[in-house]
């Protein structure tokens, strides 16, 4: 397909948009909201506690009488699955915006380290101050990945190699790794096992409130991204072109640095570590639509959203009773689509 | 520094003759201060301090009726040893690693062995219930498929890219996440039943003592034994396989050989204490900061070197938070890894590597 092929172009919503609608891709948003809509109320039926489509769909309706069985999808599936959502979409959002500024397809929240570092800060906290509350954390997790964040790009600004910024990703991400083992090794076995499970990225204690929160915020950052994609757009260029383009590329890469933070850091206080969902959902966008600018980033949070939520209902029913961690598969689907995507890192 | 002071000529060029390195000798003779200094300060402190006098009556004239003593033998000395003995097997692990590919960056846990013996380790335990004494075969087998799998990979980069010096690094550290991953994703299946080797995963040196040594330790001498007799081959290596095998070196055997035995003592370790990353990484290059790489020297250097390194981040773990001990591999990683990063960078910023 020509993608420079006008008669393709569909829609362009409106003057300060840069979202110019291929058929193609149209059809593949089509096709993959309705998957995330099926994937969710499939999801909501999906569970160790046998429900049926008629609680499914009172839930759904808000019609909520609390029986036995809506008050286990209210209470705790729908919690689990808006948060998952929510959290794939921004963290697909947030590989996909740190792709753009660096320039490479493997720069991820995952792979640069930024998860384990706000991670950490989170555990610090809880360990300092056993009681902490959801805005301290949230503020705890943005210190984190700023922290991280800026030791990252301190450390490879000078050489942008894939390679070279894969392998500093994950020295820092060793290093913070660490740092959270020794904190581990230091708390009491019941703190532990909490420990352990944020480590590895867990839906199981979120509840309504954070789940809406993720939600809210979720919307925040799509508004705000779809407002800078115009200038986000021509980065993808490199930085001369966006300049000659007309673009301070230099104010922009700083904002949508800060606008991935901005996308990830809530997610990984409330969720806990989860990477390479940006990683994954990206290069899967790339393959089905090209590169195309904003539509890529809507594409992959999609992408992310429904591969989230898949992790998650697929962690909880799978081996049941035994409850998977969400962050556990997607980290090993994580590290196997690595292994399958070296050869793009040694080209770049 | 030892090798500037000046000397007529004809008695320099017939004292070198006589005397080794000066260099060489001043680091041994400094380590080995320092080693035993942090043995006896490893073994002196706790929970029960101990003075110096009473370790040393202990080890040479043990009284069964002195509480100490028993403290001194049963408790303190056997963690020393271990870690000493694991330390010294890690260092010349990572020796012969860098050695034989040239590379600063490479090790047992950059080249994804260890997570690789960790893996294997868990899914015997869970799948063939075996006991942790004979873990090691396991151990041998993951190390090795994780070993060979890094190593294929690296082949596959190499050959669509030009760059090469970081590519081992990147495919160890890609085959260590896939089988870290694969770990976690095995201990959530049944959390109960690996409960009791949280601890063994992060490196843990305190349940070890001198039973566990004792079965492991004639493979690890003859691992040992066996990559000091290839240092010349190696050394040989260092120009190049072609002029190597011009000069009669049989590349592939002697590779295999270093590889082989780099697994074993990799593995052994894990078997014993965990997967306890980074030590030898770090010790090749304190080692070259006293003799070249060239000849045994340096391998004899950094098994002491290890031992020093992994004795002394065992005295830091558990003088850190004093009541409590903290786990020895999370100390040696936090060390190690923030070397591994600096590394990285000055590689990188003065080479122009990518």
């Amino acid at each position: 397909m020509n993608i420079f092929d006008d008669q393709n172009m569909i829609i362009s919503p409106s003057e300060g948009i840069s979202l110019p609608l291929y058929k193609r891709t149209l059809w593949v948003l089509c096709a993959l909201v309705i998957l995330l809509s099926l994937s969710f109320v499939y999801s909501l039926k999906l569970g160790s506690v046998s429900v049926s489509w008629a609680d499914v769909y009172a839930v759904m309706g808000f019609d909520v009488e609390l029986n036995d069985a809506t008050s286990t999808i209210y209470e705790l599936r729908l919690p689990r699955i808006m948060g998952a959502i929510a959290a794939g979409a921004l963290m697909a959002l947030s590989g996909y915006l740190l792709q753009t500024a660096a320039r490479n397809a493997l720069a991820d929240p995952g792979v640069l380290g930024l998860s384990d570092g706000a991670a950490l800060s989170v555990i610090v906290l809880y360990v300092v101050f056993s009681q902490v509350s959801l805005t301290a954390s949230i503020l705890a997790s943005f210190f984190g990945v700023f922290v991280t964040a800026l030791l990252v790009l301190w450390f490879v600004h000078k050489n942008l190699s894939g390679t070279f910024i894969v392998l500093v990703g994950i020295a820092v991400g060793a290093v913070v790794s660490a740092f959270s083992d020794i904190l581990l090794s230091s708390v009491t076995i019941e703190d532990m096992a909490f420990l352990m499970a944020f480590l590895s990225g867990s839906f199981l204690s979120l509840d309504l409130t954070s789940a809406s929160f993720l939600s809210i915020w979720m919307t925040v950052i799509i508004a705000v991204f779809l407002l800078l994609s115009r200038y986000i757009n021509p980065l993808n260029f490199g930085y001369q072109h966006a300049m000659s383009l007309g673009v301070d590329a230099k104010k922009y890469y700083i904002f949508i640095i800060i606008l991935a933070v901005f996308a990830m850091a809530p997610v990984i206080a409330l969720v806990g570590s989860i990477g390479f969902i940006g990683l994954i959902a990206t290069f899967l966008a790339k393959n089905i639509i090209g590169y195309r600018g904003t539509e890529l980033g809507i594409v992959s949070m999609l992408l992310g959203a429904i591969m989230t939520l898949w992790a998650d209902t697929l962690g909880r029913t799978l081996f049941a009773p035994v409850m998977i961690n969400a962050g556990v598969f997607i980290a090993l689907i994580g590290a196997l689509f690595f292994i399958i995507m070296t050869r793009y890192i040694v080209k770049q | 520094m030892f090798q500037r002071i000046s000397l007529p000529s004809s008695l320099s060029r017939s004292l070198s003759s006589v005397l080794p390195n000066y260099r060489f000798l001043g680091g041994v003779f400094l380590l080995t201060v320092m080693l035993l200094l942090v043995a006896l300060t490893h073994i002196s402190i706790g929970a029960r301090p101990i003075v110096w006098a009473d370790i040393f009556q202990a080890i040479f004239a043990f009284d069964n009726q002195q509480f100490v003593h028993h403290i001194v033998i049963k408790q303190r000395l056997p963690r020393l040893v271990v870690a000493m003995a694991c330390g010294a097997m890690l260092g010349l692990a990572g020796f012969s690693a860098q050695k034989m590919f040239q590379n600063p960056l490479v090790s047992s846990s950059t080249l994804g062995v260890s997570s690789g013996a960790v893996f294997f380790s868990l899914c015997a335990i869970y799948f063939f219930n075996v006991s942790e004494n004979d873990i090691f075969i396991p151990a041998f087998i993951g190390a090795s498929v994780a070993g060979v799998f890094t190593l294929s990979m690296t082949e596959m980069m190499n050959r669509s890219s030009i760059s090469k010096n970081l590519h081992i690094v990147l495919a160890g550290s890609l085959v260590s996440m896939l089988f870290s991953s694969l770990s976690s994703f095995l201990m959530q299946l049944d959390p109960l039943r690996f409960a009791n080797v949280q601890d063994w995963l992060l490196g843990d040196i305190s349940p070890a003592d001198f039973t566990d040594l004792s079965r492991i330790y004639p493979l690890a001498l003859l691992a040992i034994g066996v990559l000091l007799s290839q240092g010349r081959s190696l050394d040989v290596m260092i120009m190049g396989e072609k002029q190597a095998r011009s000069a009669g070196v049989n590349v592939t055997r002697t590779r295999n050989i270093t590889l082989l035995c780099i697994f074993l003592l990799a593995s052994l370790v894990v078997s014993i204490v965990g997967p306890i990353g980074f030590i030898g990484l770090v010790v090749p290059h304190i080692s070259k900061l006293f003799v070249s790489e060239v000849g045994n020297k340096g391998a004899w250097l950094s098994m002491l070197i290890g031992g020093l390194l992994l004795s002394f981040s065992d005295l830091l773990a558990r003088i850190v938070i004093a009541p409590k001990v903290l786990i020895v591999g999370g100390v040696s990683a936090s060390i190690g890894s923030i070397f591994f990063l600096c590394l990285l960078y000055f590689m990188v910023r003065d080479k122009h590597m990518s």
